[in-house]
């Protein structure tokens, strides 16, 4: 350790003022890093550091996010596109002007509105688009504060993440949280708190709507008589229940974001860890022969149902504000239960 | 037939894994006593107040209620909670009276379990809580088990230099004086013993805690006991003991006191732990100076020694119980300001180091944590136009009010010179005034509980 960094640790200060509880707001976040970093770069990392840090992020549930690639090129054309457009516009509406033709002018107007119209749309969906990715890199900003072991902005974050989703302030959840929340907490820990009250009750009702939209494309491709028929249901009901869970979450889809976080779901669901889908995929059949005994078309709409909650908790994972811990995870298992009693009280005569 | 009972009991509730003894190890005014206090506290008010958020059980409302329970060993002294709770409560607030011998305490903890056979079977299950208080500086004994005479009197010889060398200085010149082969003089081997504890009292003061026999400087009911009036002395081993000399006295005395004092204490209050919390004031040795830190460093490790580490499973937890979950926590966060809580462990990782390599061989699960029993300061900030600074707010041990920001806490320990420049200076504080019936205001204290106890409550 170096003779400098040592000089650098601050000394007993004693004060004359009153104390306060809350932190001035000016730039209060800034002041204390600011303070320390001169400091922080003469001492060498500790190994027990990294180890903790390792095994932070082995508790959290990793989740891969739709990544934003470059869109230069997109931008590029997009503003030769438009200004090309605008440009012909100008022109025909001048000529037209120039020549008295009515018609044409008329006709402009009226592609213009529609244009406009349509531009408005496009708008919002980007509009949308951009609050989903921002949505993930808030998941990311949870993910570093989880790791590190810092204090102060925890709560600050947290806050951001109730308004942003649309927790009510004066949810008895949240008031919890926020009594609960002490200056001495860490970020992890205020984190891991706003995680089990806010978040649960949100999961909660996740949980809930999984369930019945899991439960109910397994009765309806188990007493559906034909199978094309099946495939269309299941599939709106999929998209339907991802709809639903981005409502419980607070995250407002349009068509675009809508794709997007069903991509997003499936890539997770491909790249599930391998022996998660040993554990699950051995379970699934074991039920499924269970049901495949009473009838084959059961055990089909068993099948479907467990996708569709897999399915579910993929999405749900990937719209939480922050990511599971693993003790909290919801399980398939407890889904799959209810789904095989529905399909036996449907179909067990 | 009530013992025999009681006994049977034990052994089921340790069958179906509803019972757990935890060990509170900690150095003297390391917060033993504050801790386990705070603890009864904490868990006797879970049915009434939301204190313990980071407790999972607590959280998710399942934990229904506490109380006390009559002990099983009925040798020995009930845990002075209600003295603790009266000088906390007493106008102005107390810190509990240090521990001058052994005490325990049963805690049942109700619960509704949330998955395996005890929800099967049961709405609400029970958890049976152990805990032991005793002196810290009995806890430095333990290491003599497994040295003879001889190989103790080196170590301390060993120890002798530093400060302690300078301390030593006096007993030494009469210790010098002193013929082991001839008769048995009583008064000289009495008059050098009471030196020796002088020099022990001399060591704890200088803020050294590697003060052995620990009975010397706090005797309990064996005060004056020849058992007590030992010292090391520098001899040949191979050289023959002479019957009924000063040397074969001094020898004897130390193997009862070994045998007799040592190794009861061990086997009554030692061999039996499942939970470990090692509680370890980083704020003290870095007000001392450099050498105390080695020191506690030091005597942190022996004590490591003398537990038992290992995977429990049911068998051994029937019949030989160990160790297999460590917490190392850095008491008395509340003295210094939050944001130097990281520091704080980054040095506790340090302080514990060699304990910690001990016992991970075993393959357990261990943690580092900051926390405070009774948090005894508030904290918050002073607002100096744009740029605040963290402080905190409480009373001192003299009785008066003050706001602080106490300084920073080192990441690693600074070499020596450091305190001949500045050093540290952290103020005591003593506990705030609490309200009658509510809890102890508390730093983390959930935290290591969930650690501690978390996964015998579901």
């Amino acid at each position: 350790m170096s003779q400098t960094s040592e000089t650098n640790l601050k000394q007993k200060q004693v004060f004359k003022e009153e104390l306060s509880d809350e932190k001035p707001p000016t730039q209060d976040e800034l002041t204390v890093q600011v303070q320390f970093t001169p400091h922080d770069q003469f001492i060498p990392a500790a190994v027990d550091d990294a180890v903790s840090e390792q095994q932070a992020e082995q508790q959290i549930e990793q989740v891969i996010r739709p990544k934003s690639g470059s869109r230069w090129l997109a931008a590029g054309l997009f503003t030769t596109f438009t200004g090309l457009i605008t440009w012909q516009a100008i022109d025909t509406v001048m000529v037209a002007w120039q020549t008295s033709d009515w018609l044409a002018l008329g006709w402009a107007g009226f592609l213009a509105t529609i244009a406009s119209l349509g531009i408005g749309a496009i708008g919002k969906e980007l509009w949308k688009l951009r609050r989903l990715r921002n949505h993930f890199s808030v998941q990311e900003q949870s993910e570093t504060l989880i790791a590190s072991n810092r204090i102060g902005q925890g709560k600050a974050f947290c806050e951001s993440i109730a308004t942003r989703s649309g927790v009510v302030m004066q949810s008895p959840s949240f008031e919890r949280w926020l009594n609960s929340v002490q200056p001495t907490h860490s970020d992890a820990e205020v984190l891991d708190m706003y995680d089990a009250m806010v978040i649960a009750e949100q999961d909660k009702k996740a949980t809930k709507i999984v369930s019945q939209h899991a439960t109910e494309s397994a009765a309806l491709v188990a007493i559906s008589p034909l199978a094309v028929a099946d495939m269309f249901l299941v599939a709106w009901r999929n998209f339907k229940m991802i709809d639903n869970l981005a409502e419980v979450y607070g995250i407002e889809l349009g068509y675009w974001s809508r794709v997007n976080l069903f991509k997003a779901t499936l890539v997770n669901m491909a790249v599930a860890g391998a022996s998660e889908l040993a554990v699950d995929a051995s379970m699934d059949l074991l039920s499924m022969d269970l049901a495949g005994k009473v009838s084959a078309r059961a055990g089909q709409g068993l099948g479907v149902g467990i996708l569709t909650a897999r399915l579910g908790l993929k999405a749900m994972s990937l719209l939480r504000p922050i990511p599971w811990q693993k003790e909290r995870r919801v399980q398939l298992g407890s889904i799959r239960k209810q789904i095989v009693e529905k399909i036996a009280a449907i179909t067990v005569k | 037939m009530k013992r025999i009972t009681q006994e049977v009991n034990d052994f089921i509730n340790r069958s179906v894994d509803s019972h757990v003894r935890v060990a509170v190890t900690g150095l003297s005014r390391a917060g033993k006593t504050a801790f386990i206090s705070s603890l009864v506290n904490q868990l006797l008010h879970t049915s009434t107040h939301d204190n313990l958020p980071l407790l999972v059980a607590a959280r998710d409302n399942r934990l229904i209620g506490a109380k006390r329970e009559p002990q099983s060993n009925m040798m020995v002294p009930r845990f002075a909670y209600d003295e603790a709770m009266d000088s906390l409560f007493s106008e102005p607030a107390q810190w509990p009276k240090p521990t001058r011998d052994v005490s325990e305490i049963r805690l049942a903890l109700k619960y509704k379990p949330n998955k395996g056979a005890k929800k099967l079977f049961k709405s609400s299950a029970t958890l049976h809580i152990d805990i032991i208080d005793y002196p810290g500086e009995w806890l430095l004994d333990l290491p003599l088990l497994e040295l003879d005479f001889f190989q103790w009197s080196q170590t301390q010889f060993a120890a002798m230099k530093g400060v302690r060398g300078d301390l030593a200085g006096d007993w030494l010149s009469h210790a010098k004086q002193l013929d082991l082969n001839t008769e048995v003089d009583e008064k000289q081997l009495g008059h050098l013993s009471e030196l020796y504890t002088q020099y022990l009292y001399q060591c704890k003061e200088a803020g050294l805690h590697w003060v052995q026999p620990g009975r010397f400087v706090l005797p309990g009911e064996l005060e004056g006991a020849p058992v007590l009036q030992f010292f090391p002395c520098q001899f040949d081993v191979n050289q023959k003991v002479v019957k009924g000399s000063n040397l074969a006295m001094l020898k004897a005395r130390y193997e009862e006191y070994q045998q007799k004092v040592v190794k009861a204490f061990y086997k009554h209050h030692f061999s039996t732990f499942d939970r470990q919390i090692v509680l370890v004031d980083c704020l003290q040795p870095l007000n001392a100076g450099y050498e105390s830190f080695h020191d506690m460093r030091d005597a942190l490790e022996q004590i490591m020694h003398s537990f038992r580490y290992g995977r429990s499973n049911v068998l051994k937890r029937l019949f030989s119980p160990r160790i297999d979950k460590v917490l190392f926590a850095a008491t008395k966060a509340d003295h210094v300001t939050p944001e130097q809580h990281p520091n704080l462990v980054s040095l506790l990782q340090q302080m514990v180091h060699p304990a910690w390599q001990n016992a991970s061989y075993e393959n357990i699960e261990m943690s580092c944590m900051t926390m405070a029993s009774i948090q005894a300061t508030k904290t918050g900030f002073i607002g100096q136009g744009e740029q605040a600074f963290p402080a905190i707010q409480g009373t001192t041990l003299a009785g008066e009010p003050m706001t602080v920001f106490p300084g920073e806490v080192p990441k690693r320990l600074p070499n020596q010179h450091y305190w001949l420049k500045q050093g540290f200076e952290f103020t005591a504080f003593r506990p705030q005034s609490a309200k009658l019936d509510d809890p102890q205001p508390h730093i983390r204290m959930d935290k290591a509980l969930e650690f501690l106890i978390g996964d015998k409550l579901i």
